[in-house]
């Protein structure tokens, strides 16, 4: 389904015969597939997410590392991540639980603080979609 | 990772319990309420393909999100992890943080394009700029052998709760929750999984909230009284009842010699004696993995894997999975018989020539001379045994308890933490939503209350350790001996704290459990033979009405018997192997190649089939040469989990084999798929998204001149 349906842009510029509307509107969905306010899009996502992706992979891992290695001394005394905080509870323990936190407070910066301004720059390019196919539409319709 | 998750419930055993009206009551409940959403989505399901496999796309993204957590929330969480945590401690709480923060890869990287690109299946996402036919089978393989696994090990559990509760066979057991199974998705298609998700969650959530509350209750709500308490669990329990001015107790395990030994539960009636000794040569209890197939009389040999021999203590009967050892130590001091063994690593037994894994045991009725005789009568089960730790990190995965400890610890989150966001039956759950915004509030949604579950499985397993004591964390066979049942650690400690009615209804929410988390991977199963196999392989995607439902609705129920099948004819610890292979298999093969397919252009077809096998082969191999596998304590794969090994292979199998092939196309459709995947422009669109999508704020509107591929 998704396979036969899709425009497939890439093949059918180098067969050829796309009506004049079609082979417009490719063309230009392809400059607004590489112009500025996509690649804005692009930059703006890459800000984000890679270092959210970085920081909280970090975060994560440094659990089970520290508590692998730090946990447990090899002659079998308490280590560093052992230490009490208060009656049982340790500092493994508030770490663990730490990470319940950061994953929602991450999850909800990008949903409520991040997320809405990305969607905005969506609209933004897809409306110029639209507005692109409409305006060639309309010509079509005028010329003939 | 999952090993000692499903081992247990998969013994099948018996509780002490007589068949619970009120359990039939629950289960009954939850049959006929699910089954009436199921005649009541039919109506709606039939319509197309899109209603049945993605429920019209009109599911809410708080409904999604909620039902994420349903399909999500497997018997490995529920009982799985109270479980663990309640012998080993700490260390089951890593199962949680991993399964939560895993959410973030699927927030950050992976829902929102999946969303944007797909359709019905994983497989949509890779099809779309690679050659579909070679990337849509090598993933429905993976998808099937995740989905299988996983599936497996579910009918397994469910089965064996089912013939806990209502003393059905087991082997009728499995049908049965098969059956019903069936008759959602048959029936009522996507819609129907859905919403039986959603109603298992609620039930799921309200009956953790309450058992929760119901154990800090025990603690006078006091956080540090509760805290202070798992620092010191008796391990063990009283073998025989111990009267006042008894100087001489028998403990089951957990006592050490010059240490402190607490018999009797939290508050007036404990007493702290000091053991002077532990004597006896203690015979323990083994859980076998399969059933013995004749009798095994007192005295009889037999053979561990190291060639040493043990002495039988007791009668071992025919169809039982358990037998009871001599140790040959002069002074067993609680884990070190069990240490000899080995039992972490499943050593294979030669009992009378049969082969059976052994897959935990505990020393029995260990005789403790104390410094002052008790001031009390104690009744049989008492907990009792010297205070240990729960709290100590390393437990389980440490380098003092196994020689890879910390690096198994580590190679077990990262298959947690990458293994979700290659979960089939979560993925598709994406496609049932309007548009990639919903997608995204439907991923927050789901960590709110996966994260808020998986915080109170601290009072779960705690709970349990605490207060019904390890010890006493299992069932009692027909013989009347105890069997050790970690998985029943969240029903055995309803039954403590909240009474019969409330054990009950625990043990009904984990049946609701896992009869949710099957249908989820069956309609996964079906949707991606009829969608990605049949009418794409197959049929070059070429459709005729109707057909592609009628193809899911017929793998449904091969599908089905399959499990049934496959459940009955291995009721052991395979079980276990299971889920550890779905969550590997799903980190190992799917990830890699969907991070690759969305953020790599020059990867292609043959990095994607080559990723996808070279995963699959890796964590597959891996498992199977290690010590859960059939080499047993010998295997040359010195890991639980093989994730720290078979993850950077998929990744690496994946980059090396895209540079076999010169393909180009692939690379040309690179930045229409990115274009597509990250503004939602072409994608499949929900109700209310391709015509009034344009009106609904926050959401995005399909643009009327960029050929949305038509819903059917």
């Amino acid at each position: 389904m998704a396979d036969t349906l899709k425009p497939s842009r890439g093949s059918t510029l180098a067969t050829g015969g796309l009506t004049a509307e079609e082979l417009e509107k490719e063309h230009q969905l392809e400059a607004i597939e590489s112009g500025p306010e996509f690649r804005a899009l692009e930059s703006s996502k890459l800000k984000f997410l890679l270092p959210a992706t970085i920081f909280f992979m970090i975060y994560y891992f440094a659990l089970p590392v520290l508590v692998g290695f730090f946990g447990t001394n090899t002659d079998g005394t308490p280590g560093f991540m052992d230490t009490r905080l208060f009656s049982g509870f340790s500092v493994a323990y508030l770490f663990a639980l730490s990470q319940f936190f950061m994953a929602w407070i991450l999850a909800f910066i990008y949903l409520l603080a991040f997320a809405p301004k990305i969607d905005q720059m969506v609209r933004n390019i897809v409306e110029k979609v639209v507005n692109r196919n409409t305006e060639i539409a309309d010509r079509e319709r005028g010329g003939r | 990772m999952t090993t000692s998750l499903f081992s247990v419930v998969a013994a099948g055993a018996a509780t002490s319990k007589e068949p619970s009206t009120i359990a039939i009551i629950f289960f009954g409940a939850f049959v006929v309420v699910t089954l009436g959403i199921t005649y009541w989505a039919s109506k709606r399901s039939s319509k197309s393909t899109s209603q049945f496999f993605a429920a019209g796309r009109s599911i809410k993204g708080w409904q999604n999100g909620i039902a994420v957590a349903g399909d999500y929330m497997s018997a490995a969480s529920f009982l799985g992890i109270a479980g663990i945590i309640s012998t080993q401690g700490y260390d089951g709480f890593m199962y949680s943080v991993g399964w939560l923060v895993a959410y973030l890869t699927v927030l950050l990287i992976v829902a929102e394009p999946l969303r944007n690109l797909g359709k019905f299946t994983m497989a949509d996402v890779l099809a779309y700029r690679m050659q579909a036919k070679p990337v849509r089978a090598a993933a429905a393989f993976s998808t099937l052998t995740v989905t299988t696994f996983y599936m497996i090990a579910q009918m397994v559990g469910a089965g064996s709760v089912v013939n806990l509760l209502l003393k059905i066979d087991y082997n009728w057991a499995v049908t049965i929750v098969g059956l019903v199974m069936l008759s959602y998705v048959v029936f009522g298609g996507m819609v129907a999984t859905t919403w039986v998700q959603i109603v298992k969650a609620l039930l799921l959530i309200v009956g953790t909230i309450i058992l929760s509350i119901l154990v800090l209750a025990q603690f006078n709500f006091d956080l540090g009284k509760f805290f202070d308490q798992t620092t010191k669990v008796q391990t063990g329990k009283l073998a025989a009842a111990a009267k006042a001015g008894d100087t001489e107790i028998k403990v089951s395990a957990g006592v050490t010699k010059d240490k402190n030994i607490i018999v009797g539960e939290d508050g007036a009636s404990q007493e702290t004696f000091k053991a002077v000794d532990v004597i006896g040569n203690a015979p323990f209890i083994i859980t076998l993995a399969d059933t013995l197939s004749a009798d095994v009389p007192a005295g009889a040999l037999v053979k561990g894997p190291d060639g040493k021999e043990y002495k039988v203590a007791a009668l071992a009967k025919a169809n039982t999975k358990a037998i009871r050892l001599e140790t040959n130590l002069a002074s067993p001091v609680a884990g070190k018989t069990v240490a000899q063994l080995g039992l972490s690593q499943k050593p294979e037994m030669d009992i009378n020539g049969q082969k059976i894994k052994a897959i935990s045991g505990a020393p029995i009725n260990v005789n403790v001379k104390l410094d002052k005789p008790l001031t009390r009568d104690y009744a049989a089960s008492t907990i009792a045994g010297s205070p240990t730790d729960f709290m100590q990190p390393g437990r389980r995965y440490s380098n003092t308890q196994e020689k890879w400890g910390a690096l198994d610890l580590i190679s077990l989150g990262m298959a947690l933490i990458l293994g979700t966001a290659g979960l089939p039956h979560i993925l598709v759950r994406f496609y049932t939503v309007p548009d990639a915004v919903e997608a995204r509030k439907s991923v927050v949604w789901a960590m709110v209350i996966i994260g808020g579950f998986y915080i109170m499985t601290t009072f779960l397993g705690f709970g349990a350790a605490t207060l019904v004591g390890s010890a006493n964390v299992g069932t009692v066979d027909s013989s009347g001996a105890f069997i050790a049942n970690t998985n029943l650690a969240a029903p055995v400690l309803a039954d403590k704290v909240g009474g019969e009615v409330f054990y009950a209804f625990v043990a009904s929410i984990a049946f609701a459990t896992i009869l949710a988390v099957v249908a989820g991977l069956t309609i996964t199963a079906c949707t991606t033979f009829s969608h990605d196999v049949w009418l794409n392989i197959i049929k070059n995607g070429k459709e005729k009405p109707g057909e592609q439902i009628l193809v899911a609705r017929i793998t449904a129920f091969v599908v089905g018997g399959l499990a049934i099948l496959l459940a009955i004819a291995m009721p052991g610890a395979n079980a276990a192997a299971l889920v550890a292979l779905a969550f590997a298999v799903a980190a190992s093969a799917n990830l890699p190649v969907i991070l690759f397919s969305l953020f790599w252009k020059r990867f292609n077809t043959a990095g994607a089939v080559g990723g996808l096998l070279g995963g699959l082969i890796a964590a597959l191999t891996l498992i199977l040469i290690s010590f859960n596998g059939p080499l047993g304590a010998n295997a040359p794969f010195q890991l639980e989990n093989p994730g720290i090994v078979s993850i950077p292979a998929g990744f690496l199998s994946a980059f090396i084999f895209t540079f076999f092939s010169k393909e180009t196309a692939s690379t040309h459709k690179y930045a229409e798929m990115h274009f597509r995947a990250e503004t939602g422009v072409g994608a499949e669109v929900g109700e209310g998204g391709a015509i009034k999508g344009a009106a609904r704020p926050g959401s995005i509107p399909t643009p009327a001149g960029v050929a949305p591929s038509t819903e059917d």
